[in-house]
């Protein structure tokens, strides 16, 4: 076998493509259409020639006819035959495209111009950038969104060394290994030419190009999906071409052979016209979905489907993609004929006049299915028309229904997982009646398609522009911080909202900034990586959490390295943030720090959920955390912790006195810890991976105590608390692992009181400064505080009343007494409090 | 987007005798390729003609009401029923004569494209001396 080269003199396909660019193709493509004009004038001139004496008009009209004619095969035999020409395997210039073959020429061109002996992948690029095609994918890819084109790739030149001057530039090496990884992508992908696209993959073995990526935050899979939804759009604005396509829609037989539909007309909204008449947007993907929902209709006898998801998961979306398949005629034979119509389930139940009449309408409506014959009904929320609960927009009309969906009518039905277990598993015939198609929501390589196709409609709506890397952000804070909606809803719905929002501001290029900026507006966190300020926060945050809390110095280390790792990303993203056991006597800080975390990881101590967990002793109290399932007609209950979680997913929980929750309701946490997530009564599922969650516990605070008084070290001390526990039958070994840290937290000393006094007292002076009174105490009046405030079972817990009732009290006496005035200075003395 | 560049000629020639020489080569995509071409992309549109008049399934359906508007006869009365029959009759006979028009409308504009497409491959083998008799006749037979 011969060798493998890259020489673009010896290909034929190089010198005919400068052929095809010199004769200008365009021009010769006018002309075929022209000489479809000069061939009917000659046929015209002909007919005229027979009723005229004078034989010019045969000649004329033979020249035309014959000319057109003769121009028709020379096109034909140019464009077909004689450029396209045989393939030398050996040389992989010959494999590229006219637009490849363009850009290796200009490739060649500026390194020429530049002065350079060989070319280097800079020239690829160059030359990449050049083509029109080329530019559009790198500006996608984010290059030289920034910055002119020009002078990144003038830059880049600068940093090469010149080897020599020549005036027959070779390709470098590595440029060979670029366009041999071009071809090998072309054939990965089923080609057999080389595209500007496979070209600039082929980049990607270069380190120049790598290099560039890297600083683009692209990666190779990222650029393949670049290139790909550049051939995507490239195929969309092309269209189809009816004489290649190989299938044909219904065709008249749909109207002819089938019957009318004056009630489906009233109630429905026939989905075929819409897609027809092009009012609904393509479907992507959903492909299995699609086939299942054919496959299940086309089956004769009782053929109907349910499919099962959250709203916005896209349900309607994979039965539009079913009806697409239908319109296009790509169906199964049996389905080809087949309409379908969605029932507006509102208009069917509203406006009743008399009683009755609500059934009536249904029976009509399911007779005139049945007796066209080629209708499919489609039912969105289906559940509405068979609840069990008689209420505002529901009926039970399960039993005038069931009759048609053994075999009379097709009927596509949609609902929730909660509606399904609640309304349509209560009629058993119902739920028997229907193969169930549980829709799961799209993972995030299916949502980068769907966002594909979705994104151009708003750019031409909104005159902006989406790069590749501004999607993927979309979509990884879609996922991380919205949680009310699913997948594909949420990305599209957000994409829809940032395009609006730049086009208010005048921006028109999509940057991550942009989109950083309006999710942590909507949500009040910060989703923007660490950088600059916050980075500066994160790293001091010891020294934040220090500002509330004395000592405790291992708690706050621990907890502060946990947020460090959530922040840079480092931490696995399917746990939450940070889980945390604080064990410790009373009044040691372990709530304040709590509300401390919440304030510096979400803004503010109100974005904590505080369970007290001795509320939950039994075993059936887990119901009340999670939440139960409807029974008998009876809608469920709420779960204190679900229902706080699901509302504010950006939260810090706090389980007070762990040890007291039933053992089977600390099994539950398990899962949490490990996978971020619990499922509630209903069968929805709950999302803790934005949630810190710190159990608190005074299990073992006795053993610590003495533990201290021994001057166990803490390393030592932390080993035999956590054996302490584990032989007293307080915490299985399997809970306690699951922490990321279990912290003891110290009783405090003497000292540490007395500071807890001081930054007590020293918030109750900085509220007095906003009355414009200055507070001072005195060192006595702060020991005797302290010493008022600690108890020797609830540490520090009584300083805030002891505070409250002897100096707080004190103030407020004088203030109404009229002897502490705006403006004054007092110096608060033991003596004064009582 | 940007609109798509004018398309380049294809660079492979999809042709079994690519190694052969360049006469043979011609010869074979002027008098074999482009005409089963031609004729295969006919045949296609034949089959995609009969779909869009559903022939098979006008046949299928050749006696059945017209819009399958049919008046059930259960529980009427003998001389109702008597009406009601020849109203399905009639009913019947316009689906019929209608389903019938469209299938041999539908048939002739299939034989008609058929022909066509056994015409036009013909046709462009005869291209290059058509052209060429067309235009010497145009200018040498008086």
């Amino acid at each position: 076998m011969s060798q493998i080269i890259f020489d673009p003199r010896q290909s034929k396909n190089f010198a005919k493509a400068k052929v095809y660019h010199n004769l200008e193709a365009g021009i010769f493509q006018t002309l075929v259409k022209l000489s479809y004009f000069v061939f009917i004038l000659g046929v015209f001139l002909f007919i005229y020639s027979r009723f005229s004496a004078d034989s010019i008009y045969v000649k004329i009209a033979y020249f035309l006819v014959g000319s057109s004619s003769f121009y028709w095969f020379f096109y034909e035999f140019l464009f077909e035959y004689y450029l396209p020409s045989p393939v030398d395997d050996a040389n992989r210039a010959d494999q590229l495209s006219t637009d490849s073959i363009a850009i290796i020429e200009e490739s060649i061109n500026v390194t020429l111009k530049n002065k350079f002996a060989s070319i280097e992948p800079i020239f690829l690029l160059a030359g990449i950038e050049k083509s029109k095609e080329g530019r559009y994918m790198l500006l996608r890819a984010g290059f030289g969104l920034d910055r002119d084109f020009s002078n990144i790739i003038s830059s880049e030149i600068n940093k090469i060394a010149r080897i020599q001057v020549g005036n027959e530039p070779v390709f470098s090496p590595v440029t060979l290994v670029c366009i041999e990884e071009a071809h090998s992508n072309a054939i990965a992908a089923g080609r057999v030419e080389i595209t500007a696209g496979d070209l600039l993959i082929g980049l990607s073995k270069s380190e120049f190009f790598q290099h560039v990526l890297f600083e683009l935050k692209m990666d190779l899979k990222d650029l393949i999906s670049v290139v790909n939804w550049y051939s995507l759009l490239l195929a969309k604005s092309k269209g189809e071409n009816f004489l290649l396509k190989d299938t044909f829609g219904p065709g008249i037989g749909r109207d002819w052979s089938f019957g009318y539909t004056p009630v489906l007309n009233r109630f429905a909204i026939n989905i075929n016209d819409s897609i027809e008449f092009g009012m609904s947007p393509t479907v992507y993907g959903r492909k299995n979905e699609i086939d299942t929902i054919e496959n299940i209709l086309a089956k004769s006898g009782q053929s109907n489907v349910i499919l099962i998801g959250d709203h916005g998961i896209g349900k309607k979306t994979i039965i539009n993609g079913f009806v697409q398949k239908i319109v296009k005629g790509e169906v199964l034979k049996s389905m080809r004929f087949m309409n379908v119509f969605k029932v507006d389930t509102g208009a069917l139940l509203s406006g009743v006049g008399q009683q009755g009449e609500i059934e009536m309408r249904i029976t009509r409506l399911f007779n005139e299915a049945a007796r066209a014959g080629n209708i499919i009904l489609f039912f969105e929320d289906f559940h509405a028309l068979i609840s069990a609960e008689p209420g505002v927009g529901s009926v039970n009309a399960s039993e005038i229904i069931l009759p048609y969906l053994s075999g009379g009518v097709h009927v596509i039905a949609t609902t929730t997982l909660e509606q399904y277990h609640k309304s349509i598993e209560a009629s058993p015939g119902i739920a028997a009646a229907f193969d169930r198609i549980e829709v799961k929501e799209p993972d995030e390589t299916e949502v980068v398609k769907i966002l594909e196709e979705t994104v151009p409609y708003m750019e031409s709506r909104d005159g902006i522009f989406w790069p590749y890397q501004s999607l993927k952000e979309l979509i990884r804070v879609s996922a991380r911080y919205v949680h009310n909606k699913p997948f594909p809803e949420k990305a599209i719905e957000f994409a829809d909202e940032v395009s609006v929002s730049a086009a208010k501001q005048g921006q028109k290029v999509i940057n991550t900034d942009l989109i950083d900026s309006l999710v942590s507006s909507k949500i009040d966190v910060p989703v923007k990586e660490a950088e600059g300020e916050e980075a500066k926060k994160l790293i001091n945050l010891e020294g934040f959490l220090h500002k509330r809390i004395i000592g405790q110095d291992e708690a706050i280390k621990a907890v502060a390295s946990a947020m460090r790792r959530a922040r840079t990303g480092i931490q696995d993203r399917n746990r939450p943030i940070g889980t945390f056991l604080f064990l410790g006597p009373t009044g040691v800080g372990k709530t304040e720090t709590s509300k401390a975390l919440a304030e510096a990881y979400f803004g503010s101590e109100k974005n904590m959920i505080r369970i007290d967990m001795s509320e939950f002793q039994e075993q059936s109290s887990v119901y009340r955390l999670i939440g139960s399932p409807p029974a008998a007609g009876k809608a469920g209950e709420k779960g204190q912790l679900t229902t706080a979680v699901a509302d504010n997913p950006f939260s810090l929980v706090l389980l007070d006195e762990i040890e007291k929750a039933h053992k089977d309701i600390l099994t539950l946490f398990l899962q949490v810890f490990d996978d971020g997530r619990l499922t509630d009564g209903t069968g929805r599922t709950i999302d803790f991976t934005n949630t810190i969650i710190i159990a608190t516990s005074n299990a073992g605070s006795e053993f610590i105590r003495e533990s201290l008084q021994n001057a166990v070290p803490e390393e030592q001390l932390k080993k035999s608390l956590l054996d302490f526990l584990q032989k007293q039958g307080i915490f299985a070994p399997e809970f306690l692992n699951r922490f990321d840290a279990v912290v003891a937290f110290h009783p405090l000393s003497r000292e540490q009181i007395v500071q807890v006094a001081q930054l007590m007292l020293s918030e109750l002076a900085k509220r007095m400064l906003e009355k414009e009174i200055t507070v001072q105490f005195t060192p006595e009046a702060v020991q005797k505080l302290a010493q008022a405030g600690f108890d020797p079972v609830y540490g520090a817990r009584p300083m805030r009343r002891a505070i409250q009732d002897r100096a707080e009290n004190m103030i407020a006496n004088n203030l109404l007494a009229g002897k502490i005035t705006r403006g004054q200075r007092v110096l608060i003395s033991d003596k004064d409090i009582a | 987007m940007d609109e798509a560049k004018p398309q380049g000629f294809r660079v492979f020639q999809p042709n079994r005798f690519r190694n052969s020489p360049v006469v043979i080569g011609f010869f074979s995509w002027w008098l074999y390729e482009k005409p089963a071409f031609i004729f295969s992309l006919m045949l296609k549109n034949c089959d995609k003609l009969l779909d869009f008049f559903s022939i098979g399934i006008l046949l299928q359906t050749l006696f059945l009401p017209w819009k399958r508007d049919e008046i059930d006869t259960t529980n009427l009365a003998l001389d109702d029923k008597i009406r009601v029959f020849f109203m399905n009759l009639v009913s019947r006979l316009v689906g019929a004569v209608v389903r019938l028009f469209t299938i041999f409308a539908g048939l002739i504009i299939v034989v008609i494209t058929f022909a066509f497409g056994l015409a036009v491959p013909i046709l462009f083998i005869a291209l290059p001396f058509l052209g060429i008799f067309l235009i010497f006749n145009s200018i040498f037979v008086s």
